[in-house]
C-alpha cells in the first residue's frame, strides 16, 4: 500500500498516538504522569515473554499485558491519590525510572542485553484499528457521565468531590485504564521492532509523550492525536534540513507554546470546525 | 565531592522552582554547555582553571538570560504546563547545538591541576577533589549570603513568597526572574566544569542524567528550599558512593528513585520541611 | 428522628479554635440562617458538614446516621448539597455540563457501559441526566445560557448556577454559603424568591448570609455564631432584639 519507509513512519505514529492517548486519560482527570514509558515497557516485555517463551497467540498476549500494566497502574495510582501537580509528576517519573532499572537487571527478560526474536505481528491495519477503537472510546467518554466527572476533577478536585464524585475510584480508574492503553502500545511496539531493551523506555521517552499531549492540547482528545502526528512527522518532512532538523523541532515546540499555550487544538477550535463543516453540508 | 557539585545544580533548580514555580528541563543542558565552555577555554587559551570556571559561569548566565527571554517570558502564565514544555523544547535545541558544535564524543578534560594524593586515615583525597570541594563550597556560601543579605536576594525571596505582592511593593519582578535564571545558570555552568574535572570527561549527553539527579535532590531538600538543596546534594553524593560499595552498581539508580518515591509519599515537603514557596 | 443534629462540635487549626462546642438542630422543611461576624466559624461549620474538614471533637447526625467521618461524596449521596462562598464552578465546562456533573451520584453508567453500548443510540440515563439538567436551568433562569462556558457568566448567574448544580443531586438539605455576595438589590430579591421556592419543594435550607434584610425576611430560624460559639438562636424577631447579638455585631464593626 505504501512504501515500506512511509509505512514504518505511519506505524510508529500510530503507536505514539496510542501512547499519547494513554497519557491523556489520567490528564483529563487532572493527573499528570511521566510514568507512561514505564507502563509501555511493562506491556512490551510482558507481551514478548508471552509470545516468545510461552507461545501465547499475539492478541491474547497483547490483551493480557495490557491488563498487567493496568494492575501496575492501579498500584501506582494508590500513593498518587493525595499527591498533585509537580509532586505527582516527580512521583510518576521516579516510578518510570524504577521500571527501567528493573528490566535492566531482570535476567529472565535478558537484562542489559535486551530481548529479541519476537515475530513481526504489528502492522498498519492492527495499529490503526486500535487507534480507531480508542477514538470511539474517547469520543463517547467525552459525552458521558464518567468523562464529565474526569473533567470536573481536572477543573476543581474539591468541588468535584463535594458534587458526589468518588475521586479515589475515579483517579484509580483513569490511571489504570491509561496504563492499560500504554501496555497495548508497548506490546505493539515490541512486535514491530522485534528487539527491546530497557534504555529505550527511559524518562526521555516519557517526556516525549508528555510533549505530544501538551503540544496538541489537553482539552479534548483530538489534541494528543494531532499533536503526536505533527511532532512525529515534522522530523521526517524536514529531512532536507539534515543535522539542523532537531533544532527546528525544538523551535516548533517553543514557538507553539508562546503562540498557543493551551496547545494546538482546544474545544473552541473543534466547535468552530464542526459548525463550519455543518454549514458546508 | 561530587555531592557538592550536585548541590550547585540543584540550587539552580530550586531557585527557579521556588521563584517561578517552574520545573526547568533545560537546566541540565545549561550545565552541559557550561562544561564545554570551560573545556574549550582551557583547550584553546590554556588559561587557568579558575578563569575557565568563571568564563563558563558568565557564558552560562548569558545562556540563562536568553532562555528566559525566549522561552519563558513570552508565555502566558495561566497555562502551567506551557513553560515546562517550552523548556523541554529549549533542551532539545541546546543538546543538538552541543552535539553539532562539540561533536557527539566524550572529551577528556586536560590535566590542569597537579595531582597530589593526600591520605587522611583510610580515606584518600586528591588535590582535584579538594579543589572542587572548596570551589563548590565557596560558591554555595556566596549564594547563601547573596540571597539573605543583599537587596536583590531579599527581593528574590519576597517574589518567591508571592509574586503579586512583590510587584505591588515596587519590586520589578521581571528583572528578578531574569536574575534568577542568570544566577541559576551560572551555578550550573560552574558545576559543569567541576563535574568535568571529577570524571575527567565532558559529553553532550551529560545534562540529561543531571536533570534526574537535580530533581531528586530538590525533592530531598524540599521543593524551593535552597539550604535543603545544598545538603540534599551532598547526601545524594554520599549515598551514591556508599551504594556503589554495598549494592550492585546497576541497582544504585533504583535506590535513588526508591528514596524519591518514599519522600513523595511520606514527606512531600522534603527532609528539611519549610519551603520558599507554598503552592 | 432529628433531621440534622450537631452536638458539641469543636474544630481547631494548629491551636487556633474555629468552633467551640457548637450544638445545632436543623428541622426538616425550614430555612435556617446562620449569621455572625467574619471569622465566627460559619464556613468552617459548612466544611465539616460537607465532609471537607473533620471535626476535632463532636458528633453530627443526619437523619439518624452519623456522618462526621464520611467522605464528601458519601455525604452528598446521603442528601446534603452545597454551594461555595468563593464560587467553585467547573470553569471551562459549559453551564449545562456543570449541572450534569451534579447528577453524578444519582446515576450509574461506568466506563464499560459507555464504551460497549450500541452505536447511534444514546443511553437512556444520559438522556435523563440532560432532561433534568435542562429543567433545573429553567428553574434558575439560566436555560438560554446553557451552552456558554461557566466562567463567562456574570457573577450573579454563577451563583445561581452553583445552586442548580447542587440541586441536581436531589439534596434533602442544601447548604448555601453567602449566596447573595456580590449581587445587586434586584438580584438579591430574585434570589430570596428562589430560595423560598426551593424550600417549598421540600428541601431544607441552611444559609450563611450577611444581608440581614434577606435573612430576616425569609428565615424560619436564625442561629448566631461569634468567635466559634453559638450565642443566640430563635425566630428572626427575637434575634433582632437580642442585646447579645447587637453587641457582637457592633463590637465586630469597630
Amino acid at each position: 500500500m505504501f512504501s515500506s519507509y512511509i509505512e514504518s513512519i505511519l506505524i510508529f505514529n500510530g503507536i505514539h498516538i496510542i501512547m499519547a492517548l494513554s497519557l491523556y486519560l489520567p490528564f483529563s482527570a487532572g493527573q499528570i504522569s511521566l510514568a507512561q514509558a514505564g507502563f509501555m515497557a511493562i506491556g512490551a516485555y510482558a507481551s514478548s515473554v508471552m509470545t516468545l517463551f510461552w507461545g501465547f497467540p499475539f492478541y491474547i498476549a497483547l490483551f493480557l499485558s495490557g491488563l498487567l500494566s493496568a494492575m501496575t497502574g492501579v498500584l501506582v495510582g494508590f500513593p498518587a491519590i493525595r499527591i498533585k501537580g509537580i509532586y505527582l509528576l516527580l512521583l510518576t517519573l521516579a516510578f518510570g525510572e524504577m521500571v527501567r532499572v528493573f528490566f535492566l537487571n531482570f535476567e529472565f527478560t535478558g537484562g542489559a542485553s535486551g530481548m529479541g526474536g519476537m515475530d513481526l505481528q504489528t502492522n498498519f491495519v492492527n495499529v490503526y484499528t486500535i487507534v480507531a477503537i480508542l477514538i470511539i472510546f474517547f469520543y463517547r467518554l467525552s459525552k458521558s457521565r464518567m468523562g464529565r466527572a474526569f473533567e470536573s476533577m481536572r477543573e476543581d478536585e474539591l468541588a468535584a468531590e463535594v458534587m458526589g464524585i468518588n475521586i479515589v475510584k475515579a483517579k484509580l480508574l483513569a490511571f489504570g485504564v491509561g496504563a492499560f492503553i500504554a501496555g497495548l502500545g508497548g506490546g505493539l511496539y515490541a512486535h514491530y521492532v522485534m528487539y527491546i531493551d530497557s534504555p529505550k523506555f527511559g524518562f526521555l521517552l516519557a517526556v516525549e509523550f508528555f510533549v505530544f499531549v501538551v503540544f496538541g492540547g489537553m482539552e479534548i482528545f483530538w489534541g494528543p492525536i494531532i499533536g503526536t502526528t505533527l511532532l512525529t512527522l515534522i522530523p521526517e518532512v524536514v529531512r532536507f534540513l539534515k543535522e539542523w532538523r532537531m533544532i527546528f523541532y525544538g523551535l516548533v515546540i517553543v514557538v507553539l507554546m508562546i503562540v498557543r499555550p493551551q496547545g494546538l487544538i482546544d474545544k473552541k477550535l473543534v466547535d468552530d470546525i464542526t459548525r463550519y463543516a455543518k454549514k458546508l453540508f | 565531592m561530587l555531592g557538592a557539585t550536585y548541590s550547585l545544580v540543584a540550587i539552580g533548580y530550586t531557585l527557579i522552582f521556588g521563584i517561578l514555580n517552574l520545573l526547568h528541563f533545560g537546566h541540565g543542558e545549561v550545565f552541559m554547555i557550561g562544561a564545554f565552555i570551560g573545556l574549550q577555554m582551557v583547550l584553546l587559551t590554556n588559561c587557568h582553571i579558575v578563569i575557565a570556571i568563571l568564563g563558563s559561569m558568565v557564558g552560562a548566565a548569558l545562556l540563562g538570560l536568553i532562555i528566559e527571554r525566549v522561552s519563558f517570558r513570552p508565555i502566558k502564565k495561566e497555562y502551567h504546563l506551557a513553560p515546562l514544555i517550552s523548556t523541554i523544547g529549549v533542551s532539545i535545541i541546546l543538546q543538538e547545538i552541543g552535539t553539532r558544535i562539540f561533536g557527539g564524543d566524550i572529551v577528556g578534560f586536560p590535566k590542569t591541576i597537579r595531582l597530589v594524593i593526600y591520605k587522611i586515615g583510610p580515606v584518600q583525597v586528591t588535590s582535584v577533589h579538594l579543589f572542587i570541594l572548596a570551589f563548590a563550597l565557596m560558591l554555595m556560601i556566596t549564594i547563601h549570603l547573596f540571597i539573605h543579605r543583599t537587596k536583590v536576594g531579599i527581593a528574590m525571596r519576597v517574589t518567591a513568597e508571592n509574586a503579586t505582592n512583590a510587584s505591588l511593593m515596587g519590586i520589578n519582578t521581571n528583572r528578578i526572574v531574569s536574575m534568577t535564571f542568570m544566577i541559576s545558570s551560572a551555578l550550573a555552568g560552574a558545576a559543569g566544569v567541576l563535574v568535568g574535572l571529577v570524571y575527567n570527561a565532558v559529553s553532550p549527553f551529560m545534562g540529561t542524567e543531571m536533570i534526574l539527579k537535580g530533581f531528586t535532590i530538590m525533592l530531598l531538600g524540599g521543593l524551593g528550599n535552597v539550604m535543603g538543596a545544598m545538603i540534599g546534594g551532598i547526601i545524594l553524593g554520599l549515598m551514591e558512593v556508599f551504594s556503589v560499595a554495598y549494592l550492585a552498581s546497576s541497582y544504585k539508580d533504583a535506590f535513588a528513585f526508591g528514596i524519591m518515591i518514599m519522600i513523595l509519599i511520606f514527606r512531600p515537603t522534603g527532609l528539611f520541611g519549610t519551603r520558599l514557596h507554598e503552592e | 428522628m432529628d433531621f440534622l443534629s450537631i452536638e458539641n462540635l469543636s474544630k481547631s487549626f494548629d491551636g487556633v479554635t474555629a468552633l467551640r462546642q457548637v450544638g445545632l438542630e436543623v428541622k426538616s422543611g425550614k430555612i435556617h440562617a446562620l449569621i455572625g461576624p467574619n471569622g465566627a466559624g460559619k464556613t468552617t461549620l459548612f466544611n465539616i458538614l460537607s465532609g471537607i474538614l473533620k471535626p476535632t471533637q463532636g458528633r453530627i447526625r443526619f437523619k439518624g446516621q452519623q456522618i462526621d467521618a464520611l467522605r464528601p461524596d458519601r455525604i452528598t449521596s446521603l442528601g446534603i448539597g452545597r454551594t461555595f462562598q468563593n464560587i467553585r464552578l467547573f470553569k471551562s465546562l459549559t453551564v449545562l455540563e456543570n449541572v450534569m456533573v451534579g447528577r453524578h451520584c444519582r446515576t450509574r453508567t461506568g466506563l464499560a457501559r459507555t464504551f460497549f453500548s450500541l452505536p447511534f443510540k444514546k443511553l437512556e440515563e444520559e438522556i435523563n441526566i440532560r432532561d433534568m439538567a435542562n429543567e433545573l436551568l429553567r428553574f434558575v433562569s439560566l436555560f438560554d445560557k446553557k451552552e456558554s462556558k461557566a466562567a463567562s457568566l456574570p457573577y450573579g448567574s454563577q451563583r445561581r448556577l452553583e445552586i442548580a448544580r447542587a440541586l441536581a443531586a436531589e439534596p434533602l438539605l442544601l447548604l448555601l454559603d453567602e449566596p447573595t455576595a456580590g449581587m445587586d438589590t434586584r438580584e438579591t430579591e430574585d434570589l430570596a424568591a428562589l430560595i423560598t421556592k426551593i424550600r417549598d419543594q421540600g428541601v431544607t435550607i441552611l444559609l450563611i448570609e450577611h444581608d440581614m434584610h434577606l435573612v430576616m425576611g425569609i428565615s424560619d430560624v436564625v442561629t448566631v455564631l461569634n468567635f466559634g460559639r453559638k450565642i443566640a438562636e430563635g425566630h428572626p424577631r427575637e434575634i433582632q432584639s437580642s442585646p447579645e447579638v447587637i453587641e457582637a455585631y457592633l463590637g465586630a464593626q469597630e
